[in-house]
């Protein structure tokens, strides 16, 4: 029986990855979450030059180091707590919805990445494996109309908190939600009136066939980006939560599992945010903002791009290494007591031996895909699948840096007020946003 | 494999979302007691029916019943509901006279539906993709003089979109004729020392 | 082989006088936030009107047929567009009276009233339930917020929120028929054939399109709201409402009743009929549409019995109208199916009359309420009938204008009222409803006496030099062509028509028998 599903299994794997893809993208991407809230924490002690994330650590008996993980032990002791607290409802709050909405965001952000063109269509012998898992022609709208359910769960959740701190803050949310959908549609129409496709793979073809979006389309591009902030609720447009009038906004009244859910959501909606403007703007899974090196470029060369990308992550973690060395360099002088001094040079030389090993191991890794990977070795089903892992790839270190510009903007930019917020909704946004469709309409029918 | 799981799992689709929608529209006409409930689960109605529609191959049909209806027209509803959150009305009896007519006429209208279309039900090829982007936009951009000349439609609908606005600002604006907030608090606060 | 299929006409040559109108409406929005108070009330209403005029004058080229089957023009509807225009260059003349009166802060009532027209028009030129269902709705969008303009009165608001609020349920209503419609027919224009099966489906679907309609034109038991929004618009806009929304309204009831006719004989063969065409009814299809043609009848009948009666109390101009404006309705709903109701065998089914009743009663509402306008005071409250005492003596011309159009709804002699009635009646009577005839003479003369009051009131020598707020050379102008209009078209109704077809002529264009 189990020899029959694995021959079955080894008989078509392409069918059998299509199949697993849809439950293992969502996960992958949420193990992104830790990281970006440590990016967050790392992030906004840099910009605001003080000290981060480094009190929560673990202890490793044997040998007396402490690992702190730059921070990302936190993670952990935050995941304990708001796991293992008190489930407390307010007494006052309609019950049904108030266990509802938490939910809501989440669901829907996990939804998401199906839409999303991860890597390029795969054609086997019998079929397509679409990068995309619903492959339907209407994508951006249907990611569209995931993101605006999403709010619901902060507007149910407000209301059933029957606190006026929470209902302000649900209120503002729908508001501001009604608002920017519309500036965000506008400003994407003007790339999709190019590639000539409402389909997120044929947007993603275009780009690597002519250029990346954002040169096409710098003010869709621009516009989209802001209004891709409002949807997230992100800072400057978090007035949905807005602690310095509202307490904690739209989630006053939830702690524990329930605010869990809806911190891990925001989150979610960022990295989907990120990767919605990579792919429609930056390429997604293409290479480079020159046609040329599409898909069957990679596909040709997959083993050499993987070498260049490993090598480029080993030398960013000797690079660490070297940073962690002048800290040690520059802790090490500092005035601290001296038993802490010792605990930390412990710690930094523990860090730096990790590092330094991977390093070299990735760069190892590099010369054997680089010596390894090729289509004479490894057959066309390897090939394919490392090339759509590669891709994935790709299109998550494009996503990381837009997420990177959500925390720097959060923590650079002053929160608006909220009619700030509307009047540039709808008195500057949606204006741009038609002017440059106009504009984008008439150039396209001019060149044709 | 596939093609037979897909053709299996299609009614299991269509059952579930019919029954959500039925329960929904049931609940949001006589078990709901508070606005909001009612329009969550007219909400429920609507992500049915846009199930309903991409199962019939209508997959933008569906995605646009999400988007303007479920997230856009709903969402300000729910707006609405929550500036009237402390009005009198927010709990109605569940049935009074009006329910009915509420009753009855749906009845009516339902089973003579059924009556008419049990009889002689609606044929449509099961395949054919219907409410896709592309024949949407081929039909209602065609100018040939053949065509249906949804365009003039299209063009009229603009129309009536600018109506719309023109009347929403008519009758809602709080003072025509001095578009800005500031000079708004000016008028108001030389109003108060007169 | 049925009446005559339209031929295919192009586009712009076809829709002039709706895409004029159309801009003149743009350009009186665009130019709005330029001006200043007054000269919005100087300058939008004359962009307006003669974008109007020149579509009225348009029409005299626009050519006769049909665009994709969607909209099209012939004798009839060109004189209902035509009836349409000219009520709206009359009833912006009224909005200004009015607007610039109340010293009005916004230009956009202009606009409005410009597209309210559009709307109108489209619905007279539609062929097709979709554009049918534009037209409505841009129709009535505009006038829900016309009716709504005095923003600071509770009348208003009361006569806004009802006609809203009824308008959008029975939008919807219409929308369910037209869906229903689409579902039998497998199309949307007026007259489709029926899928074999689905007669039914097709009979339930029509029946909810024709509420909807019924709604809109404001006939019995569907006329609570007319009172109410009447009274709640500005007098000059309650003209206009008054016959635009009829004039759209009878339009498509009116071909979608002689498209049915024409499928109900089996001599529709596809194709947009005109709306002045001769049917060739069978005993067959007189069958199928006897009892709804009977309906029509009895909901005419009730509607001239309870705004006749409803008017007689009234002290209120527009209360008035809007009572007078049911029984009018009730009478076109004669007009519509009196033709329908052959005797036996087969028969030719033409809607003359009810193009020649909707034409007079248009022109003559909104040049009655736009004089209403210009003599009533400084509020609109002036419109009351003792504060209007001895106007017509201060202001002769306006007294003398509105003594026409009252005469023409009252259907006095020299008027298109007359002509109108005279043919409803004589139909009654040689269809041999004689009961019914005399029954709505005597029905008739009831509604006289409330007209002869409001006369009576406008000459009387009791009234004070109630102080007018003086009236625009556009009111003059357009009121008294409107009031010659009145006038000439009773002398000969004849120029209603155009070569080669006949309007409400005694010789109907002789169809091909069906096959």
């Amino acid at each position: 029986m189990l020899s029959t599903i694995i021959d079955w299994i080894a008989a078509h794997p392409y069918q059998v990855v299509g199949l697993v893809l849809p439950i293992v993208i969502p996960l992958a991407l949420f193990q992104i979450l830790p990281l970006l809230v440590l990016m967050e924490r790392r992030g906004a002690a840099m910009i605001q030059d003080r000290a981060g994330p480094n009190r929560a650590y673990i202890p490793i008996p044997f040998l007396n180091v402490k690992v702190r993980g730059f921070g990302m032990i936190f993670n952990l002791t935050d995941a304990v707590k708001l796991l293992f607290k008190e489930h407390f409802t307010p007494p006052f709050v309609h019950k049904g919805y108030y266990r509802i909405a938490p939910a809501i965001p989440l669901i829907t952000g996990l939804l998401t990445p199906a839409l999303i063109p991860w890597f390029s269509p795969i054609v086997y012998q019998g079929g397509v494996l679409s990068g995309q898992t619903i492959d339907a022609n209407s994508g951006i709208l249907m990611l569209f109309a995931m993101a605006s359910l999403s709010v619901y769960g902060v507007v149910l959740g407000s209301w059933a908190s029957n606190s006026k701190y929470s209902l302000l803050g649900g209120m503002r949310a729908s508001a501001m939600m009604i608002s920017y959908e519309v500036s965000m549609g506008l400003s994407v129409i003007g790339m999709l009136m190019i590639v000539g496709s409402v389909s997120l793979t044929d947007v993603v073809e275009w780009q690597g066939q002519h250029t990346w979006g954002f040169v096409v389309q710098p003010v869709g591009f621009l516009l989209f980006l802001v209004s891709m902030f409002a949807e997230c609720n992100r800072n400057p447009f978090d007035v949905a939560e807005g602690e310095s009038e509202l307490v904690a906004g739209f989630h006053t009244e939830f702690n524990g599992v329930k605010f869990m859910l809806y911190m891990s959501a925001e989150y979610l909606h960022m990295i989907v945010a990120s990767v919605l403007i990579a792919t429609v703007y930056f390429g997604g899974y293409q290479l480079l903002p020159i046609p040329g090196f599409g898909p069957e470029w990679v596909k040709a060369h997959v083993g050499q791009v993987l070498a260049i990308g490993l090598v480029g992550m080993a030398l960013g973690l000797l690079g660490f290494v070297w940073v962690i060395k002048n800290r040690k360099a520059i802790h090490a002088r500092s005035d601290s007591n001296p038993q802490d001094k010792a605990e930390r040079a412990k710690e930094y030389g523990l860090y730096m031996a990790v590092f330094t090993l991977a390093g070299l191991g990735l760069l190892g890794a590099a010369g054997a895909s680089w010596a390894l990977i090729n289509i004479e070795r490894l057959g066309q089903g390897w090939i394919d699948f490392i090339t759509a892992a590669v891709q994935f790839n790709i299109v998550i270190a494009k996503a990381l840096l837009f997420c990177w510009l959500f925390v720097w903007v959060r923590w650079t930019i002053p929160r608006f007020r909220y009619d700030q917020i509307m009047d540039l909704g709808w008195k500057v946004l949606l204006n741009v946003a038609l002017v440059n469709l106009l504009v984008t309409a008439v150039v396209a029918k001019l060149i044709g | 494999m596939f093609e037979s799981l897909n053709g299996a799992l299609g009614p299991i689709y269509f059952w579930t979302f019919a029954v959500m929608a039925l329960a929904s529209a049931i609940s949001l006409v006589f078990i709901c007691r508070h606005p909001l409930s009612a329009a969550l689960n007219l909400i429920g109605v609507m992500l049915s029916l846009a199930g309903i529609y991409a199962l019939l191959h209508s997959p933008f049909l569906g995605v646009l019943q999400v988007l303007v209806y479920a997230g856009a027209i709903m969402m300000l509803v729910v707006f609405v509901i929550m500036v009237l959150n402390q009005a009198k009305d927010h709990q109605v009896p569940r049935f009074d006279g009006f329910s009915i007519i509420a009753i009855i006429l749906p009845v009516t209208i339902g089973f003579s539906l059924v009556g008419f279309l049990g009889k002689q039900a609606l044929k449509a090829e099961p395949t054919a993709v219907r409410a896709e982007i592309q024949p949407i936009s081929a039909s209602l951009f065609d100018l040939t003089a053949a065509g249906p000349g949804y365009y003039i439609l299209f063009e009229l609908i603009g129309v009536l979109l600018l109506v719309a606005v023109v009347a929403a600002v008519l009758l809602a604006k709080r003072r025509l004729d001095d578009p800005t907030p500031a000079a708004e608090e000016k008028k108001e606060d030389a109003h108060g020392h007169h | 082989m049925a009446a005559e299929i339209m031929p295919t006409a192009s586009l712009l040559a076809l829709l002039a006088p709706v895409i004029l109108l159309l801009v003149g409406g743009l350009a009186a929005l665009g130019s709005e936030p330029f001006l200043d108070r007054k000269a919005k009330h100087t300058w939008l209403p004359w962009v307006v009107a003669l974008a109007a005029v020149a579509g009225l004058v348009s029409l005299a080229w626009t050519p006769v047929g049909q665009v994709h089957g969607l909209l099209a023009l012939d004798t009839a509807r060109t004189w209902l567009v035509g009836a349409v225009l000219a009520s709206t260059a009359i009833g912006i003349a009224g909005l200004q009276q009015s607007l610039s009166r109340d010293e009005f802060e916004g230009g956009e009532p202009y606009a409005l009233m410009a597209f309210a027209g559009v709307g109108a028009a489209i619905m007279v030129m539609a062929a097709d339930l979709l554009a049918l269902f534009v037209g409505l709705e841009i129709a009535s969008l505009s006038i829900y917020a016309l009716v709504g303009l005095r923003r600071d009165r509770l009348d208003s608001h009361e006569g806004l929120f009802k006609y809203f609020i009824m308008g959008a349920v029975f939008s919807a209503i219409f929308l369910y028929g037209l869906a229903m419609t689409y579902g039998a027919t497998g199309s949307t224009a007026y007259g489709a054939p029926v899928i074999a099966g689905r007669e039914k489906l097709l009979l339930l679907g029509h029946a909810l399109v024709i509420l909807g309609l019924l709604f809109k034109v404001g006939a019995v038991p569907f006329h609570a709201w007319s009172p109410d929004a009447y009274t709640g618009a500005p007098v000059a806009v309650t003209g206009f409402m008054g016959s635009v929304v009829k004039v759209g309204g009878f339009a498509a009831l009116g071909a979608i009743w002689l498209n049915a006719s024409a499928t109900a004989s089996g001599s529709h063969v596809g194709g947009v009929l005109p709306l002045d065409a001769a049917v060739t009814l069978t005993a067959q299809g007189a069958a199928l549409l006897k009892p709804f043609s009977m309906i029509f009848l009895v909901l005419g009948l009730v509607s001239v019995v309870i705004g006749n009666f409803s008017a007689l109390r009234q002290v209120s101009i527009r209360r008035l109208v809007a009572f007078s404006s049911v029984a009018h309705a009730g009478y076109m709903l004669f007009a519509l199916a009196l033709p329908v109701l052959a005797d036996q065998g087969t028969s030719t089914v033409q809607l003359g009359s009810l193009w020649y009743y909707l034409v007079g009663y248009a022109v003559a509402t909104a040049g009655a309420l736009t004089a209403v306008a210009a003599l009533s005071g400084k509020t609109d409250d002036g419109d009351q009938l003792h504060l209007l005492a001895g106007q017509g003596r201060t202001q002769p011309f306006y007294g003398l204008v509105l003594t026409i159009f009252v005469a023409s709804f009252a259907g006095l002699p020299p008027t298109i009222g007359f002509l109108g009635k005279f043919l409803i009646f004589g139909d009654l009577v040689g269809k041999g409803y004689v009961v019914w005839a005399i029954v709505t003479m005597l029905l008739a003369i009831v509604g006289a006496a409330f007209y002869l009051k409001l006369l009576v009131s406008l000459w009387s020598a009791v009234g004070k030099e109630a102080a007018s707020a003086g009236s625009s050379i556009m009111t003059r102008w357009t009121v008294a062509a409107a009031a010659i209009a009145v006038v000439v078209l009773m002398a000969c109704p004849d120029i209603l028509t155009r070569p080669g077809m006949a309007l409400a002529g005694p010789e109907p264009v002789k169809a091909a028998q069906a096959p």
